[in-house]
């Protein structure tokens, strides 16, 4: 068996690291949902509450993750890889810090929008991140290079951290300056996501293989799932209802995690043995 | 990419990890007794200035805040060495890592009893319990990574030998 420079057998290290990150992926998800869930939904919020505990527990996860994720970097020597995601880290425990304060005094309005907003940036932060370090851990197995469904996948995703971000803004600030902010974000999303489904579309009529078949349906279901989430806004502004709100956001992590699938399509996870493996298809 | 093997001794755990890529997992150790240190003094701050083993510790107390952050730090690097062990065969090294691992991951959820229940020494037995709980596993934990550390340094050693031998 052909062997990298660390003795392992070719393309170990990519997936195991490309595992470690759909790990990070999966904490960045679950601590956006309940972390949406317990600022729309719970009321005195104290340490000892449930839902701040298994908040606290799932972020603190994706910021174990991503620690992960920039010291293996470091060992295996992948610069840029380490340079995101250490900057990520590091902001992630600056972002803990607002938690904590919160924590401390949870009638505080300021202390609230301050928690919300940082926490949100993380999260808004993370989704390329953690986009970017999938493409750049299975590369180097996957012999692909640059894709154009990458880049249109980033900007998807960067602009529904936005979104995201610009949705936190509403609660705390000048109300009409931040919903006209998130709703031209979110339509720039619905774009950007229209724009990942065409350029797949695109590389399957240019190239049609089981990969870029996948890559249409769940480049389809990202754009299902923001449109969903962009309809379910508007049902929220015209009648004010809460519980609106808190469908459109937990409908918002759909999106990225059918972006984050449509990077990770050419693999499938199969259960074998010896523990969870992705595999890759032929074409 | 270019194939090379690494030389090899009976009895040695040198694992699959470059020389270079070794050094770098080594200073990941060293920090992190650097971060056991300062979670140590920061401890202590804790409880000889702030409690005096009565007034309670607020979980936003600048102080209570850095320690944390520490403990979050030691997780993540502990972590990466245990993975490190683990992915390129060094089966000590990842054992010795993932036990402090665990450590670490009960010694918070006493950290956190200690908080909820009070944050004092004299708030109550529970929060006592908490603080020892705390205490003696992250004590562990920082015996666990130290041997972790030696079978590292032992392997770059026994790597710098072999490579002298074969030069």
């Amino acid at each position: 068996m052909p062997a990298d420079s660390e003795g392992l057998p070719s393309g170990s290290e990519d997936k195991v690291l490309g595992r470690i990150i759909l790990i990070q992926s999966a904490f960045l998800a679950a601590a956006y949902t309940a972390g949406t869930w317990l600022t729309l939904e719970v009321a005195g919020a104290s340490v000892t509450t449930p839902e701040v505990m298994a908040h606290s527990v799932l972020s603190a996860g994706f910021v174990a993750m991503s620690g992960l994720v920039a010291m293996m970097a470091l060992i295996q020597h992948r610069r840029s890889l380490f340079l995101v995601n250490f900057t990520m880290f590091v902001y992630l425990m600056a972002a803990s810090v607002t938690g904590f304060t919160f924590l401390g005094d949870t009638s505080d309005p300021n202390k609230i929008t301050l928690a919300n907003v940082s926490m949100m940036a993380g999260i808004g932060l993370g989704m390329p991140v953690t986009a970017y370090s999938l493409v750049q851990a299975w590369r180097r197995e996957d012999h692909e290079g640059s894709s154009l469904v990458h880049t249109m996948v980033y900007i998807a995703l960067a602009s529904l951290a936005l979104t995201s971000i610009a949705g936190t803004l509403v609660a705390g600030f000048t109300y009409a300056a931040a919903i006209s902010l998130h709703v031209g974000l979110g339509a720039l999303t619905v774009s950007a996501v229209l724009g990942v489904l065409m350029v797949s579309l695109l590389e399957t009529a240019n190239r049609p293989t089981s990969r870029t078949g996948k890559r249409v349906l769940l480049s389809l279901l990202g754009l299902g799932a923001a449109s969903v989430a962009a309809g379910d806004g508007v049902v929220a502004v015209t009648s004010g209802g809460i519980s609106y709100v808190v469908v459109m956001a937990e409908i918002t992590i759909l999106v990225y995690i059918f972006l984050m699938s449509t990077l990770a399509a050419p693999y499938t996870l199969r259960f074998t043995p010896n523990g969870l493996r992705p595999r890759k298809e032929s074409g | 990419m270019e194939s090379r093997v690494k030389p090899s001794l009976p009895g040695e755990e040198i694992g699959t990890l470059s020389l270079p890529s070794l050094r770098l997992a080594l200073k990941l150790c060293y920090a992190n007794f650097v971060a056991y240190l300062l979670l140590y003094f920061t401890g202590m701050y804790i409880n000889i200035y702030i409690t005096s083993g009565v007034n309670p510790v607020g979980i936003d107390d600048p102080t209570n805040m850095i320690h944390m952050i520490l403990s979050s730090v030691i997780f993540v690097i502990t972590l990466t060495v245990g993975v490190v062990g683990l992915l390129y065969r060094m089966k000590k090294v990842a054992l010795f890592s993932f036990g402090a691992v665990l450590c670490l991951i009960a010694a918070t959820i006493g950290g956190l009893l200690f908080l909820s229940t009070g944050g004092a020494r004299g708030s109550g037995n529970l929060t006592l319990a908490g603080g020892w709980i705390m205490s003696f596993l992250f004590m562990l934990a920082l015996f666990l990574s130290y041997y972790a550390t030696l079978k590292v340094m032992r392997a770059i050693r026994v790597i710098e030998i072999l490579e002298g031998e074969h030069a």
